[in-house]
């Protein structure tokens, strides 16, 4: 069929769709009306030979289809439970691996939250998390949540505005500008505040990320996170229970009282050295010893009084680093109380800054306490614990008895 | 097309009324084009009862039409047919010349009077897939050429010549041979 044929019959079907009878078409195309005639025919019978459906044919699938929409109506849409979930994202970050490779994973570490791949990210630390034996779950967590800071730090520094969330312990607090870890937060009339908020404290911030920082929306602070580390001790004051139910026994109260007397003498010689001192606040400074006598020392320029009090732990040089303990005098003197190297310099000084470390302590160091009445019987320490421990200056004793030999023990090596 | 919209939405959320309308609309036509590529009545009501059962998949599933429910019904009737095909091995046509009828009588009366469906079925498997799929749809689905062009991602012209070249070819099958001079 040549071009010119059939841009001809193009033209005759065009007509014929606009019911253009077949003979009045033909009669524009004289030299072709025998080749068009049976085409334009062909086309003119093509709506006649169309079937049509027969009404029951139609009534029936009619009658099939809603039915079966009525038992789709009935099967509730699919449900992702909470254990669908999880698998869900076990299998999607499977998924991840294999279609985009480890690649993808590890490209996904570097992103920030708002970023495509954030969610793979997170995604694969759960799993992590999850799979994370007991030991090491709790160092991978810990990891995680400084990946939070960092993130929120990196949002900042580039100036982008998405929505975080991290833990960090707040460093400072201005009346709107809050330090938590390294991230300054702006904290505003609008933002939650749950819990008490300190210094040292730990707390979960939210927010929008800004140049200038997080603008919190809320922060809570958690609880009971003073470290007390202290607090291991107090198990073995239960100990004291036990022997508790003796002085209700007759003859134990006798045995119980013998070891109490030791102490008051060692608290005798605290009472006097202490009271002179109680009124003065004390302060802690370290700094780099200038100068040396008998009188007094300069520590980075501060001029520091000596007295038959001041404890001084190892033969210090001038020119060493010392941390000074010292109480300042309603006139405004120093007055060490006591003056120690920082850091160990060898073992036998170890040994007495362990001593010296204990004293200020005081009520809660039990355990510290005892260590010293082991390894050192006349050290003047004693006067300093005894000032208020005088509660628990009786679980020292108990203590002595167990604890003595592992803390002797770990000072000889 | 508003209405169409407003339809599809009903149908989504299973709505009875809206499903039967749809349905109704579209049961004869889609029969129409079926019958068309499949030249045979009892296999084309099976199969058009199948593109509405796929029809419900598609709104379980969310992959239902987001607007053109008629461009969308002509795309799943189409897979039927060629699906159709992939599983029923059609015998090839040996008494294609018997059936065409005598040269003596006058060619238009032939084609209005004489053709059968079988007549019809025959011709059109002489065709390419996509020139049965313009006659189809222009004579079955009854759409004109422009929707056609649409709903095939073609132009005009193309499916101009698509058609007259799909009844060059079935003229020349359907009228006795003597009077196509081609």
């Amino acid at each position: 069929m040549d071009i010119d044929f059939e841009t001809k019959l193009i033209e005759c079907l065009d007509a014929l769709e606009n019911h253009e009878p077949i003979d009045q078409i033909l009669a524009r195309y004289p030299e072709d009306a025998t080749r068009l005639r049976p085409m334009l025919a062909t086309a003119g019978a093509l709506p006649t030979l169309r079937m049509e459906p027969s009404e029951a044919v139609k009534a029936k699938s009619r009658g099939t289809f809603l039915s079966q929409a009525r038992a789709l109506r009935q099967t509730p849409p699919r449900r992702t439970g909470f254990v669908s979930r999880i698998l869900t994202s076990f299998v999607a970050v499977a998924l991840v691996c294999i279609v985009l490779g480890a690649g993808a994973v590890a490209a996904s570490g570097s992103s920030l939250p708002g970023d495509p791949l954030y969610g793979l990210k997170r995604a694969v630390e759960n799993v992590r998390l999850s799979v994370a034996d007991t030991a090491s779950r709790g160092a991978l967590a810990a990891q995680f949540e400084r990946t939070r800071i960092d993130e929120t730090e990196a949002l900042v520094e580039a100036g982008r505005s998405t929505k975080v969330e991290f833990v960090g312990t707040i460093k400072s607090m201005q009346s709107d500008t809050w330090l938590v870890d390294k991230v300054t937060v702006q904290v505003n009339p609008a933002t939650r505040i749950e819990g008490e908020p300190a210094i040292g404290r730990r707390a979960q911030v939210e927010g929008i990320t800004s140049p200038n920082g997080l603008q919190a929306t809320s922060i809570k602070i958690e609880t009971g996170n003073e470290p007390t580390p202290e607090s291991t001790p107090k198990p073995t004051a239960t100990t004291e229970p036990t022997s508790t139910p003796r002085p209700s026994n007759t003859p134990a109260p006798t045995a119980t009282r013998t070891p109490v007397p030791a102490v008051p003498t060692s608290e005798s010689t605290a009472v006097p050295t202490t009271a002179p001192t109680a009124e003065p606040t004390q302060v802690e400074m370290t700094g780099d010893v200038q100068s040396i006598s008998a009188q007094a020392w300069i520590i980075d320029g501060q001029t520091i009084e000596i007295n038959a009090q001041t404890e001084i732990n190892g033969n210090i040089a001038v020119g060493q680093r010392v941390k000074v303990k010292a109480n300042r005098t309603a006139d405004g003197r120093m007055v060490a109380a006591q003056i120690e190297l920082t850091g160990n310099s060898n073992g036998n000084n170890g040994n007495q800054n362990n001593n010296a470390n204990s004293n200020n302590n005081g009520n809660s160091n039990d355990n510290a306490n005892s260590n010293q009445n082991t390894n050192d019987n006349s050290n003047s320490n004693d006067n300093h614990n005894g000032n208020s421990n005088d509660n628990t200056n009786s679980n020292q004793n108990t203590n002595d008895n167990s604890n003595s030999n592992d803390n002797h023990n770990g000072n000889d090596g | 097309m508003q209405d169409e919209l407003a339809l599809l939405a009903r149908a989504r959320a299973l709505d009875p009324d809206a499903l039967a309308q749809v349905h109704d609309t579209y049961f004869a036509p889609i029969f129409r084009y079926v019958a068309f590529r499949v030249g045979d009545r009892h296999t084309a009501e099976d199969l058009a009862s199948e593109v509405f059962t796929r029809f419900l998949s598609a709104l379980r599933d969310r992959t239902a039409p987001q607007n053109t429910l008629r461009g969308w019904l002509y795309g799943v009737a189409a897979r039927v047919v060629s699906d159709h095909y992939r599983k029923h091995y059609r015998a090839p046509q040996v008494e294609l010349d018997e059936s065409i009828v005598s040269s003596e009588s006058n060619p238009a009366d032939i084609v209005e009077t004489m053709l059968t469906h079988e007549d019809l079925k025959q011709a059109m498997s002489e065709l390419t897939d996509e020139q049965q799929n313009v006659i189809s749809l222009r004579f079955g689905y009854e759409l004109p050429i422009q929707e056609v062009a649409r709903t095939l991602g073609k132009t005009e012209g193309a499916i101009k010549q698509l058609q007259a070249r799909a009844i060059a070819t079935l003229a020349r099958k359907l009228v006795p041979s003597q009077t196509v001079d081609l």
